[in-house]
């Protein structure tokens, strides 16, 4: 049976680790996200303080819907020394399996301010006339 | 169906609920490093020095004209505009921070960005309250 709801994911790391990222590895973080069904189809709302538009990832690979991110380059000021700490910079991975009914020619995204909203319409239902051949 | 995770940016933050906002404010921040922000809150870090002071925040889906900042003294107050346009954003709270900070910092000093949903905030010292070298002066022999 398929499944109709939408399943989240965890993303493996797959990248290749460069020289730079051995200097600094950014830890790897699922993004606080919003998932909701609507009328017409799905809405996922994630978080991604920090990062540019340029350095966000999506791809849709048999129907699993996937996100990196990574956050822009701190301030000259991350040298300085922590007084109080509630988050750490991390970047982002996170994977949907849509269900069947999105329609994934229609999938549309709206990135504004660190919040990333993606909409999974679904298709509109199959209508077919068959003809009956009689003897 | 909605569905939020509320997964913490880090195991620092074991927990986004706990304290309310006032109890909070009146126990500052650094004087109770296990505070935590209430729900909705935004998630801040601090880093500084003698003289200088830099506060970060993860405000995402808001922009600038969606955040007030007011600096009195040595506290920091961070708030959602009732007017922003955030406010249209479903699943966007509106919030309020106080933040105490170590030391009086110099009001026009303070510069603030919003970039991508995260805030940078860095102030210099209140020049009344950075430490001064006192002579020590003896009575001669």
């Amino acid at each position: 049976m398929q499944n109709e709801n939408i399943e989240t994911t965890k993303t493996e790391s797959t990248t290749e680790v460069t020289a730079q990222e051995q200097v600094r590895p950014l830890p790897r973080v699922a993004p606080r996200q919003r998932v909701e069904e609507t009328d017409t189809g799905w809405r996922i709302q994630v978080e991604l303080p920090g990062v540019a538009p340029d350095d966000l990832q999506l791809e849709v690979v048999q129907r699993v819907l996937q996100l990196e991110a990574s956050p822009a380059e701190g301030s000259a000021q991350e040298d300085a020394k922590p007084l109080h700490q509630e988050y750490r910079r991390a970047a982002f991975a996170q994977s949907w399996r849509l269900p069947a009914r999105v329609d994934l020619d229609s999938i549309a995204t709206n990135y504004r301010h660190g919040l990333l909203t993606i909409e999974l319409p679904y298709r509109a239902p199959e209508r077919r006339k068959i003809e009956v051949h009689g003897a | 169906m909605v569905l939020w995770n509320r997964t913490p940016y880090s195991p620092l933050s074991p927990s986004f609920f706990g304290l309310p906002s006032q109890a909070e404010a009146l126990m500052g921040l650094l004087n109770a490093p296990a505070s935590v922000p209430t729900q909705g809150a935004p998630a801040v870090n601090l880093r500084g020095s003698e003289k200088q002071l830099t506060l970060t925040a993860l405000l995402p889906g808001y922009g600038p004209d969606d955040v007030d900042l007011q600096v009195e003294g040595n506290v920091l107050v961070l708030a959602s505009k009732d007017s922003g346009e955030a406010r249209e954003v479903e699943g966007l709270a509106p919030f309020r921070r106080s933040l105490r900070l170590p030391y009086r910092i110099d009001p026009d000093s303070v510069e603030a960005l919003l970039r991508h949903g995260e805030l940078t905030v860095s102030a210099m010292r209140h020049t009344a309250d950075a430490p001064r070298t006192v002579q020590v002066r003896g009575l001669a022999d």
